[in-house]
């Protein structure tokens, strides 16, 4: 086994043996369940996005890397932010994303895709919004989940750092013009658009990834009082082996 | 001597190079339009972005997963959006979204700038790159006078019009929600159930499994086959050749 391949399944299997010792330690509150669903969910994303970037290395180049990365980073900060008050955060995350999939319901029924469902499959996406909330006191809300900018939630959440980060990748997001031009014009020999034949691979977004699931643990360890525990933490284990 | 039959790479390794043609004519017919240089490299480097995701992908099918897969496919319909608005009106348009990246790249830069002085980071080198740049623009697009009103997706989705807004609703609400890690995408992929009956309404975290669903190439491909529309003055068939061929996926 090559050393990036044992790193890889050294790496997950760490990501996996600490997100399961949190789950078997975890036990439902009725009072908060909501707050709790939505801090273990986020850590789970977090951890499945980790998991499935440090086993594909065909996402080490920059623009994959950034894509997948960038959704880290906000996750990280929602989650952070949620933790600050999780009971009232957490329910303006939920009700968000219950606006979101009514708005997508509503659409699909009046027939504005560019594809259709069936009478029987419309009920039953009707009826799986409803088990959750029922769609007429479901709001649709057009901004943001949490009323704020993302910069704004990390500062509160005091993760400047990652605010930064976030802006960063997401001139890769949204295709600005400075890195369309560095990634498919620049290289071009008579200034035209190319298709790039390969992306260089970057094993330093493994070390981005590794410190992204550190810090999710730490937010999550804080509000959930999960005991202090003597794991080295992620980015030690890929720096040991860069 | 028999045809070997069609597997899931044979289909997508077909299409590529179709989609690789099919981007090499736009890339000719564009350059024969009267528009600015510029407004020639902005269309097809939003071309050649969404080319090279779905190419990405063609060569590695395990990266069509629920997890990502939607993340690749929303940067690609925001592209794909870009490039339906820009051709109504190409080199106007095509400043105004220059001068708004310019100002936001700018502004990440500053940003960048005052965090590299407060923690003393080694990024300056790749800061004044990023400015040098940023200058050279400058020079040619005055990027920093004046008010640029900022772009908004579905603004510009409405404007380029009703096919256009129509790929919109039907894509954009789900691959945001995939991308910014919404409720919708953590409650579907990333809960389950709890078992005990005790535990009433609890979910239980779970860590989602990497999986393949065939689905997410074929809506890369719908979605680039509005941009090669946009650009092309024949009909372009990679997509409707591939989607006659994944009707019956064997992966």
């Amino acid at each position: 086994m090559t050393d990036i391949a044992s790193l890889v399944e050294k790496l997950t299997d760490e990501i996996s043996a600490r997100f399961v010792a949190r789950i078997r330690y975890w036990t439902p509150d009725l009072n908060i369940l909501e707050a709790q669903n939505v801090i273990g969910g986020l850590l789970a994303r977090i951890c499945s996005l980790a998991i499935e970037f440090a086993l594909s290395p065909y996402y080490w180049n920059a623009m994959c890397s950034q894509i997948i990365l960038r959704s880290m980073v906000e996750a990280v900060i929602n989650l952070g932010w949620i933790a600050l008050e999780p009971v009232e955060r957490a329910k303006l995350f939920v009700d968000y994303g219950l606006g979101q999939d009514k708005l997508d319901y509503e659409h699909l029924k009046a027939g504005n895709k560019t594809y259709s469902v069936s009478e029987e499959t419309l009920n039953r996406i009707a009826d799986g919004l409803a088990a959750q909330r029922h769609l007429i006191f479901t709001d649709v809300n057009v901004g943001t989940w949490s009323n704020i900018s993302v910069a704004k939630m990390a500062a509160e959440a005091e993760l400047a750092s990652y605010a930064l980060l976030f802006a960063g990748f997401c001139g890769t997001v949204h295709s600005n013009w400075l890195l369309l031009h560095d990634r498919f014009i620049r290289l071009s020999e008579d200034d035209t658009p190319q298709i790039p034949k390969s992306m260089p691979v970057n094993l330093g977004y493994l070390l981005m990834l590794a410190t992204f699931v550190d810090q999710a643990l730490e937010i999550y360890d804080a509000v959930c009082d999960y005991p202090e525990t003597e794991e080295e933490n992620l980015i030690d284990l890929v720096q040991r082996h860069d | 001597m028999t045809d070997k039959p069609d597997t899931f790479e044979s289909i997508i390794a077909e299409y590529l190079s179709q989609l690789a043609n099919e981007f090499e004519s736009a890339k000719t017919e564009t350059y024969n339009k009267p528009y600015l240089k510029r407004t020639k490299q902005l269309l097809l480097a939003l071309l050649a972005e969404q080319v090279t995701i779905v190419t990405l992908w063609g060569n590695n099918t395990h990266s069509l997963s629920s997890t990502s897969a939607p993340m690749f496919l929303r940067v690609i319909l925001e592209a794909a959006i870009k490039v339906a608005w820009l051709i109504l009106s190409p080199d106007e348009n095509t400043l105004h979204l220059m001068k708004s990246d310019l100002r936001s790249f700018e502004q990440t830069s500053l940003e960048m700038q005052s965090f590299a002085e407060a923690h003393n980071e080694q990024v300056q080198s790749a800061i004044d790159a990023a400015n040098d740049w940023l200058n050279s623009e400058q020079a040619e697009i005055n990027f920093r006078d004046g008010k640029v009103k900022d772009l908004d997706i579905r603004d510009l989705a409405k404007r380029a019009g009703d096919e256009t807004m129509r790929i919109y609703r039907t894509f954009y609400v789900l691959l945001s929600g995939n991308l910014h890690s919404t409720w919708s995408q953590v409650s579907r992929y990333n809960l389950i159930r709890s078992a005990n009956p005790l535990h009433r309404a609890a979910f239980v975290p779970t860590i989602k499994m990497p999986d393949r669903d065939v689905v997410f190439i074929l809506i890369a491909a719908e979605i680039i086959d509005h941009s090669m529309k946009a650009l092309t003055s024949s009909e372009p068939h990679a997509f409707s050749w591939l989607l006659g061929r994944l009707t019956v996926p064997k992966i």
